[in-house]
């Protein structure tokens, strides 16, 4: 009797032992981003990239805030949601950051390029918000979701500078604010059973002045993007086929 | 209602309510924590509370940090264009020009420098309400090119090593950690500070002083012509009209919208060519007028509401006539304005430097 007790005692603690092993109790996810143009590797200031519509192009500025993580598990239909976490992913500083998840089986992720409208309300916060990270408007209360700043020239004219401040969502919240869903699972990358996993993304500058909406920028008037019909097409460019999980 | 309790403790809680007239020397307020306050708001202005947002509710020691860095002119780029640069005491906190080049740059702005009094109470900031609290609405001039075109990080570490401000700092916000938002934190408590309800007209409504019969005169043409947008309290209704100043609006790329009015802001074609109402409180010290300063008098201004008007789609229904007033009636009513001239307010040198 004793000896059976013992046995399942042992079996039981095995198991438990086990259990622990298998589902951490929560996942430390490092998401990493790096950017390429035309599939070269971005450098700022010092490379000439062609765009797909021809134009020589020198990159100066590349930076984008990423919020809203949300992790789902559809076969349960779990998920979570990463609270206040804003992240500025910035070409000439950081380019990753880790959040801590409860443990799940996830295979879908979504995250958002920007800031949700009851954050942009007010930019008198900290944290990658700061508005000393040069993200802020000054003219309107809240920030810039995607600067990308540089320089381009078309058949030996005159170099012109390109400025594509994309950030508002007024009057509709998801104006400019866009969610990017993940399929993790035919990346090949189910959460669950690690207890941290690295997310390393890619992302193609090309796709900013392509599909679905075709940026030519020597056919644009003005190519000092800040609002109005071209930041609505930009924000639906970077929506599809920007980022890559690797 | 919630706001509404919180002012109340506080007013239990503050063993005496501080007058705006006593604030504090640097040297008093160390190794104290922040004395939170509300001030005292006088009938006349119509309001039931004083407004202060949760997260800043104002102290002495914020109020004397906020006016210290007001003053301050090393957070512009070049070390010479402070806050009252464009918003002089002595003019209600405006600066008496049309588009200001006082700026960094030395460019003109393309909007005339607002008055600074009564922000407590306001909305939306900007002439469109583009900033929706003095907060955020700080880091605009700040930062802005041909304004103090400062780099917030500059800032932060020339506050961090001056050597005052992180005494000030800590005594305001207990902390050793100088950021952004408390400098826009500081800078909205001093302004919040900044009100005017002792002209001869709050005198007046608190039956402290007589006006004279011409002058009661303007204030019933006023009730009658002028207080559907300039509410009589605040002088404003804080909201946006178009009030006729032109037919239709350029928007040119380059300006992103800034012609436009509100309408930058909302995008509702109501609200193009629409402006905040300004304050009438202070109208004779805050020449000249409109958001862009285009009318030099007031004479001009009414002569723009009798036959300047130009209509289209989003002009106040108010306005579709006019205001039409005899030589005598506009005497009258400028008489009246003139008792909203507020001395108390533009010599308190609790205000000044």
């Amino acid at each position: 009797m004793k000896k059976i007790a013992i046995i399942l005692l042992t079996l039981w603690a095995f198991t438990a032992c086990n259990d622990q092993e298998e589902t951490p109790a929560s996942i430390a996810v490092d998401f990493s981003f790096s950017h390429v143009m035309d599939g070269n590797p971005l450098e700022l200031e010092s490379t000439t990239f062609t765009l797909p519509s021809g134009e020589q192009f020198i990159p100066r500025k590349f930076k984008y805030y990423i919020s809203n993580i949300t992790f789902k598990n559809n076969s349960q239909g779990t998920s979570y949601t990463v609270s206040d976490g804003y992240f500025l992913i910035d070409e000439a500083g950081k380019k990753n950051f880790s959040v801590e998840v409860p443990a799940d089986e996830y295979d879908q992720l979504t995250f958002y390029v920007g800031v949700d409208k009851a954050r942009n309300h007010s930019t008198d916060q900290v944290g990658d918000l700061d508005p000393s990270n040069d993200m802020a408007w000054n003219w309107n209360t809240g920030y810039k979701f995607l600067v990308l700043e540089g320089e381009w020239e078309y058949e030996s004219n005159e170099r012109q500078g390109l400025v594509v401040h994309i950030g508002n969502n007024d009057p509709e919240s998801e104006q400019n604010f866009k969610a990017i869903n993940i399929d993790l699972e035919s990346a090949g990358k189910t959460l669950g059973t690690e207890a941290v996993v690295d997310l390393d993304f890619q992302a193609e500058l090309n796709e900013l002045f392509l599909d679905p909406h075709e940026l030519v920028l020597h056919e644009m008037e003005n190519t000092s993007i800040m609002g109005g019909e071209w930041a609505i097409n930009i924000a639906n460019n970077y929506q599809e086929g920007f980022f890559t999980l690797q | 209602m919630k706001k509404g309790i919180i002012y109340r403790l506080l007013l239990l809680l503050c063993p005496h309510i501080l007058l705006i007239g006593c604030l504090p020397d640097a040297g008093d307020i160390q190794g104290q924590s922040p004395e939170y306050f509300s001030p005292v708001v006088s009938s006349s202005l119509l309001q039931e509370d004083f407004p202060q947002p949760e997260r800043n509710l104002m102290s002495k020691q914020g109020v004397l940090l906020g006016k210290t860095l007001f003053y301050d002119p090393a957070l512009s780029a070049n070390g010479k264009v402070d806050c009252a640069s464009c918003h002089l005491p002595q003019l209600a906190f405006s600066d008496g020009l049309g588009l200001s080049d006082q700026g960094v740059s030395g460019k003109p702005l393309h909007r005339h420098s607002p008055a600074l009094f009564n922000m407590a109470w306001h909305k939306g900031l900007f002439w469109d309400g583009g900033s929706n609290n003095l907060e955020s609405l700080v880091f605009g001039p700040l930062t802005h090119p041909d304004e103090m075109a400062a780099d917030l990080g500059e800032i932060i570490h020339y506050l961090r090593g001056d050597e005052k401000y992180p005494d000030l700092f800590k005594a305001a916000f207990e902390t050793d950690t100088i950021t952004s938002a408390f400098i826009g934190r500081a800078l909205a408590q001093f302004v919040r500070t900044l009100i005017s309800q002792d002209s001869r007209y709050d005198q007046w409504k608190r039956n402290e002083v007589l006006l004279y019969d011409q002058e009661i005169q303007g204030y019933q043409l006023y009730r009658q012509h002028c207080s559907s947008c300039h509410e009589e309290g605040l002088f404003t209704d804080l909201k946006y009209h178009n009030n006729g100043l032109d037919a239709t609006y350029p928007d040119p790329h380059e300006l992103e919208g800034l012609l436009l009015g509100r309408y930058r802001i909302t995008f509702d074609d109501h609200d193009l060519g629409a402006y905040k109402t300004p304050s009438l409180r202070n109208i004779y010290l805050t020449a000249p007028y409109m958001h862009d300063g285009r009318f030099e008098t007031l004479d001009e201004v009414l002569d723009h509401y009798e036959k300047g008007i130009q209509h289209n789609g989003s002009l106040a229904p108010q306005l579709e006539k006019g205001i039409s007033l005899t030589n005598q009636q506009r005497e009258d009513l400028l008489a009246f304005l003139a008792t909203l001239t507020d001395y108390t307010f533009i010599n308190n040198k609790a205000y000044q430097k």
